[in-house]
């Protein structure tokens, strides 16, 4: 019988943190990019926008919401790797509609808790099941894929080219 | 060392690249986009003409964002097969605009160009680091601008 095939676990889990490092930091001074163009990160693009920006509404969402979201999404994901089992209500995560000044600086700092704490999840999870493995990839894509609103709705505030 | 079982990962993969391109209309819920939401499902309910439409001078249309992801599966494929070309980016980003025609064929080649990646995942033998970025960075690629094609529709 065949051997079933295995990948080695440190390949895995260094290639999705080097993917949500680039998301979430934007691609290394030195190195190629992955997949954005350089200088481009949640953090940087979240840093030039003020509290007003992000809180302006662009067909029925803001900045605001999207960072909200995106930021549930990842502490729920790391909850259920590190064995949640209760049902999550997603509509707490768009909660969130516009902030104040002192509101966006917070919610920019969670924003950073919440990825370092993905990175320390990815590296401490033993379990590599076919969930988890799927969910730590869930946490890439969805990340991606709000960046790319963001970066969308900061060019209709007029924040970015 | 410590491994993971390769079918729990390409289990994982294609099912989060499936619902990316092809959505999921499944009981059973998505993994990270709502239902309907894939990029075949988003593009094939846009015409040429709102394709080739900016949003306000010099923004970057759909069918500029369709072309551009199109460039990125054929590199990114090409190179997990190990064919190495070199490209200018610059090149991703030629179309703007599109004809009726040009709309059909370009939707076209996307579904070539996402039947190609699949092949080459499943031809893929040994998942190393090199192989799983590359993957990965699909994945992400893909879902960063089907979410701008999807900002860009609410606005034209």
């Amino acid at each position: 019988m065949d051997a079933v095939r295995q990948i080695e676990q440190d390949y895995f889990v260094k290639s999705l943190a080097y993917l949500l490092r680039e998301t979430f930091e934007g691609s290394p001074e030195g190195q190629g990019s992955a997949y954005l163009d350089r200088g481009i990160g949640i953090f940087s693009t979240l840093d030039a926008l003020s509290a007003e920006q992000v809180s302006r509404s662009v067909n029925g969402t803001t900045i605001a919401a999207q960072t909200e979201h995106a930021k549930f999404y990842l502490d729920r994901l790391c909850e259920f790797i590190n064995g949640r089992s209760e049902k999550v209500n997603w509509e707490d995560s768009w909660l969130i509609e516009d902030v104040s000044a002192e509101e966006w600086t917070a919610l920019r700092a969670t924003v950073r808790k919440s990825y370092e704490n993905a990175l320390r999840c990815f590296a401490e999870t033993a379990d590599w099941s076919e969930d988890n493995v799927g969910m730590a990839m869930g946490m890439l894509a969805h990340t991606a894929y709000h960046l790319g609103a963001i970066r969308q709705l900061a060019k209709s505030v007029g924040a970015v080219e | 060392m410590k491994t993971i079982n390769q079918a729990d990962f390409t289990h994982s993969l294609f099912a989060l690249l499936k619902e990316t391109f092809e959505g999921t209309n499944t009981a059973f819920g998505t993994m990270y986009l709502d239902q309907g939401t894939g990029f075949f499902d988003t593009i094939d309910k846009v015409d040429a003409e709102k394709a080739s439409r900016s949003v306000r001078e010099g923004a970057t249309t759909i069918a500029a964002h369709c072309e551009h992801v199109r460039f990125y599966l054929e590199f990114l494929s090409n190179y997990m097969s190990e064919k190495f070309t070199m490209v200018d980016w610059k090149d991703s980003w030629k179309v703007k605009t599109v004809s009726d025609a040009e709309w059909t064929a370009l939707r076209g080649q996307l579904q070539k160009t996402y039947q190609q990646v699949t092949d080459t995942f499943n031809e893929v033998e040994t998942w190393n680091d090199f192989k799983i970025s590359g993957a990965l960075g699909i994945l992400a690629h893909t879902a960063y601008h089907l979410s701008a094609i999807r900002q860009i529709l609410k606005l034209i």
